[in-house]
């Protein structure tokens, strides 16, 4: 029987095999067209990014159940990285990655063209090689860190995302060197030949060896999203040629962006200020000019180093007295404020040339451009051109001038024209060069002088500017005030009906406009706490007191104070129950101290009437108020208070303590205090 | 020009910077009186005579209560007081002097509310005119005030005798600690000359008393040494501490001309000064090295001397 069974046994292995040999050679002439098959292949394509995504992927592996090697070690990695990378891996990345893949798929014909079998291995190594090999998906993170700049590869990236579906050009495998080469490379270096792909391999090359550097990529996690985002952005090699052509065009934007950041650098001037002291002493300084929009309180770097500058009007910071001034006055310089774009110059030359401030908010003389015909000058010069200073100003027809070149106050090597008052208009002459600022001409300007002004272009009302013309000599200009013609005082001021009335004004002569607003200033103003004191008396009754100018207030809306005798440290209210004590100041010396109480004081007397001595003590009126009975308060709810409110009334009545002041109308407003507090102690009791 | 229009700008600014408040004395053109005789009172500036307009301005609004200058709420700034009209009783009147801002719509105001009161303007060198009312009864004066919508404060300058701190009051101290650094110039007060003698930093640290001043680039800051403590201080509470500890008087009062003076260089404190000045509305005269304050009378002069320990 066992024979029997073992026969039937191998003839049944046999058999097996046989079949199962005839199986293997059917499927095999069978080719690769099966269904089975193409699933097979189709799923390696898609399985290369899900690693990359995270653990999500996963499932979708082992549901499938395909147990693809690479797909599983990446997969375990990063299971094992644990949570610390979730973070960076967004919704974005995703896309991107997905783009990315896209773009490989369709690259990948070209691309692997030494690889027998590119489509699905290609990918496979593009995302492993770089994210997940040897367990460190962050890897490209790390490249990021090391001198690549974000901009740069975000740029590229877009580039890709944009460029890719319109061109499939063959010369792909350049576009990481491309990445890499945007801030090193000139533009003519970058070209799609091979060779390249060697800088692209030093380049992995020197970000796996930066790579150890980093604990165990522990230090992975506080890297910002931003950074992971941009570890696809340098992946994609391919794109070069696409990209490099708007790169390099972004860059020329880039740069035409700087040169016009570069030309938006405002400048604002520096005039030469000189102001007239006690005895004539001058001093000369300089006076940066100011833009709303720039701070009060500025540093600037200017050529002695670093300076601070507070504004001193709206259109001014406050001078500067550099200690070289005589040398910056003929070499010019510039401060910078490189917070706001902003820089102030100087123009360094040999005369300067100032007058008042034509709007007069200047103390002083401010330097300007050139003479103004009839107008008062100085004249500021090195002390080489005094001679050509003296011919052209005689020119001009300045014949009083006088100098001021030994005062110290005078920069060293310069001189100081006063009393410049030009008369004669000169032709401007392009040969006369510097001279020409002492050519006067016929140039109108509108001036505003005087009044009260607030800011700009507003005064107060009812005391606007006066309006003059100047630079032009005779009455030839007609002057409008709000389109009415306006006449001219003995003055030169120019006025016209209604041109002082509160309002916006415009003045217009010879193709010039100014105008000027008059406004009604602050009408209202409040009381504050210029000072606060607690008086050492006023420990137990917890008050402060407040100084402002001359007014002395408590701390309180219902609060009082006022002077009453050192002897009244009881105060009373005009409703019965209002009663305060206050300790006696030991430190008053005078014969009366400030009374401070909750409610508003009307009576103060002695804290024990019937013990004063009547010669000194007194009953002092405060506030002229009449007793009030029908209140709600809680004053008279409070019985204690209103009892002891009645008696210190009847006992300084019965005790006939003087009343000041002693006057008819203390005395009746007494006496009704005393009857209110009869009838009150007859009730409570 | 004159302070006037300063005080109209103050009024209608309402408040602002202390730059601003410079460039408005400058553009008013507010003119310049100084002789080289001022007062000492700005203690960084070691001649009086070349202290700036915008300061002796600064002193005189404080004094006379138009304008409040570098306090909690504007450290770098003013703020014009409301208008108030402060109350001096000189028997057998009563005058009102009119402190604060003030607006030609204001005087108009008055003019007309007080009518059958005596109004007077009083020019005053380097500060607004003193502008008094005058009347028999402080209540109408009251009645003036409530009618125009001004503050009212009776017996002004005795109110702020009264509620000004001591000397020797803690509160006005501030615990600090002396500036390090070599830059510093260091000065001592001196009770025999009543000046700033120089001293060294080392000795301001070692010093069991004294008021020092530490001075880098025209900012001044004050601190006074006492038990081996330093504490920072208004400067001219700090020279009446020193005054007191070496028991040196250098107040009087002449009870005839009811004339209230101190050394040029020992000024009150504001609030004093404040109350002094309001006594008669006008600033005090500068004679013979002294500041003479008037119509002071000897009650307030006895409070003065209380304030002061003198």
């Amino acid at each position: 029987m066992v024979t029997i069974w073992l026969i039937i046994l191998i003839v049944a292995i046999v058999f097996g095999v046989v079949i199962s040999v005839w199986l293997a050679l059917r499927r095999r002439t069978s080719g690769r067209t099966g269904p089975f098959q193409s699933q097979e292949h189709e799923t390696p394509r898609e399985t290369p990014a899900k690693p990359i995504i995270g653990e999500v992927e996963k499932p979708v592996v082992c549901d499938e159940g395909e147990k693809d090697p690479i797909e599983l070690t990446a997969a375990n990695d990063l299971e094992s990285q644990g949570d610390d990378h979730l973070d960076l891996n967004d919704d974005e990345d995703k896309d991107e990655i997905k783009k990315e893949k896209e773009k490989e798929q369709t690259a990948t014909p070209v691309e692997d063209g030494s690889s027998t079998e590119a489509p699905e291995e290609q990918p496979s190594e593009t995302v492993i090689s770089p994210e997940v090999q040897n367990g460190m998906p962050q890897r490209p993170e790390l490249s990021v860190d090391e001198g690549k700049d974000d901009t740069e590869v975000e740029i590229t990236d877009s580039e890709i995302g944009r460029v890719i579906p319109q061109h499939e050009e063959p010369i792909i495998s350049t576009t990481e060197l491309t990445v890499v080469d945007t801030e090193t490379e000139s533009e003519d270096t970058r070209t799609a030949e091979p060779i390249l792909l060697e800088d692209e391999v030093t380049v992995i090359k020197h970000e796996t060896e930066k790579l150890p550097e980093r604990p165990n990529g522990k230090d992975v996690e506080p890297v910002s999203a931003k950074r992971q985002k941009t570890t696809p952005r340098k992946k994609p090699p391919k794109y070069q040629p696409t990209v490099r052509t708007p790169e390099s065009t972004k860059r020329d934007k880039r740069q035409e962006k700087e040169g016009k950041k570069e030309s938006r650098v405002r400048s604002l001037k520096i005039s030469v200020h000189i102001v007239f002291g006690l005895r004539k002493k001058c001093r000369v300084s300089l006076l940066p000019a100011r833009s709303d929009d720039i701070g009060e309180e500025i540093e600037v770097r200017g050529p002695n180093g670093q300076e601070p500058w507070s504004v001193y009007q709206d259109e001014w910071y406050s001078s500067i007295l550099p200690p070289n001034i005589d040398k910056l006055l003929k070499q010019g310089g510039i401060w910078q404020h490189p917070g706001v774009q902003t820089q102030w110059v100087l123009s360094g030359r040999e005369i300067y040339v100032l007058a008042p401030s034509p709007s007069s908010n200047i103390h002083g003389y401010v330097s300007i451009p050139r003479l103004i015909l009839g107008e008062d000058h100085l004249v500021l010069c090195t002390k080489d051109q005094q001679v050509n200073v003296q011919e052209a100003l005689a020119e001009a027809g300045c014949s009083k001038t006088t100098i001021i070149s030994d005062d110290s106050s005078v920069p060293d090597n310069w001189i100081l024209f006063e009393s410049v008052l030009p008369k004669i208009p000169i032709q401007h002459d392009s040969e006369a060069g510097i001279y020409n600022i002492l050519r006067p001409t016929h140039a109108l300007e509108i001036v505003m002088k005087g009044g009260i002004r607030l800011s700009h272009s507003i005064w107060l009302n009812g005391y606007p500017p006066y309006i003059r013309i100047r630079g032009v000599s005779g009455d030839e200009t007609e002057v409008m005030i709000d389109g009415r013609s306006a006449s001219v005082d003995s003055n030169g001021n120019y006025s016209s009906s209604g041109w002082d009335k509160p309002g916006l004004h415009t003045v217009f002569a010879g193709g010039v406009t100014q105008s000027y607003e008059l406004v009604d200033g602050v009408q209202e103003w409040s009381m504050f706490d210029a000072f606060v004191y607690r008086p050492n008396f006023a420990e137990t009754i917890d008050r402060t007191i407040i100084i402002c100018g001359p007014i002395v207030a408590p701390n309180t809306v219902d609060g009082d104070v006022s002077l009453t005798p050192s002897t009244n440290a009881c105060f009373l209210g005009a409703i019965p129950g209002q009663i305060a004590f206050s300790p006696k100041p030991f430190n008053v010396r005078s014969s009366e101290f400030l009374a401070i109480s909750g409610f508003p004081l009307v009576w103060t007397l002695p804290t024990n009437p019937l013990v004063s001595d009547r010669s000194l003590a007194c009953v002092k009126l405060i506030r002229s108020q009449h007793v009030v009975l029908k209140h709600s308060g809680a004053f008279l709810d409070n019985r204690e208070n209103v009892l002891r409110w009645c008696y210190k009334i009847l006992e300084a009545s019965y005790k006939r303590l003087r009343i000041i002041p002693d006057t008819v109308e203390s005395h009746e407003l007494w006496t009704d205090y005393k009857r209110a507090a009869h009838r009150l102690r007859r009730r409570l009791r | 020009m004159n302070a006037n229009n300063l005080l109209t700008w103050l009024s209608a600014k309402g408040s602002g910077t202390w730059s601003r408040y410079r460039a408005a004395v400058d553009e008013l053109q507010v003119s310049d009186h100084a002789n080289g005789e001022d007062e000492d009172f700005h203690e960084d500036v070691p001649d009086s005579s070349s202290l700036p307009i915008h300061h002796r301005l600064k002193l005189n609004l404080e004094r006379l209560g138009h304008a409040e200058f570098f306090r909690k709420d504007f450290k770098n700034g003013w703020r014009v007081v409301p208008p108030v009209l402060a109350c001096a009783s000189n028997q057998p009147e009563v005058v009102g002097i009119l402190c604060g801002a003030r607006t030609d719509q204001l005087l108009a105001l008055i003019e007309d509310a007080s009518s059958d009161l005596h109004i007077t303007a009083t020019n005053q060198k380097e500060c607004p005119d003193r502008i008094s009312i005058i009347a028999n009864d402080q209540r109408r004066l009251q009645s003036v005030a409530e009618t125009v919508g001004l503050h009212f404060q009776p017996e002004a300058a005795k109110t702020l005798l009264a509620a000004a701190p001591p000397i020797d009051d803690l509160q006005l101290l501030k615990l600090a600690e002396l500036p390090f650094g070599p830059d510093w110039e260091v000065k001592r007060f001196s009770s025999k000359t009543l000046g700033w003698v120089s001293t060294t930093a080392d000795e301001a640290r070692s010093a069991s008393f004294g008021l020092f001043r530490f001075q880098m680039a025209f900012r001044p800051q004050y601190y006074l040494r006492l038990h081996r403590k330093e504490y920072t201080i208004p400067v001219q509470v700090g020279k009446y501490i020193v005054l007191r500890k070496h028991r040196r008087r250098v107040i009087s009062y002449d009870d005839d001309k009811q004339t209230f003076s101190v050394p040029i260089s020992c000024r009150p404190p504001l609030l004093v000064d404040r109350a002094l000045t309001l006594c008669s509305g006008l600033i005090p005269r500068v004679e013979e090295r002294r500041l003479k304050y008037r119509n002071v009378s000897k009650a307030i002069a006895l409070k003065t001397a209380a304030l002061l320990k003198e």
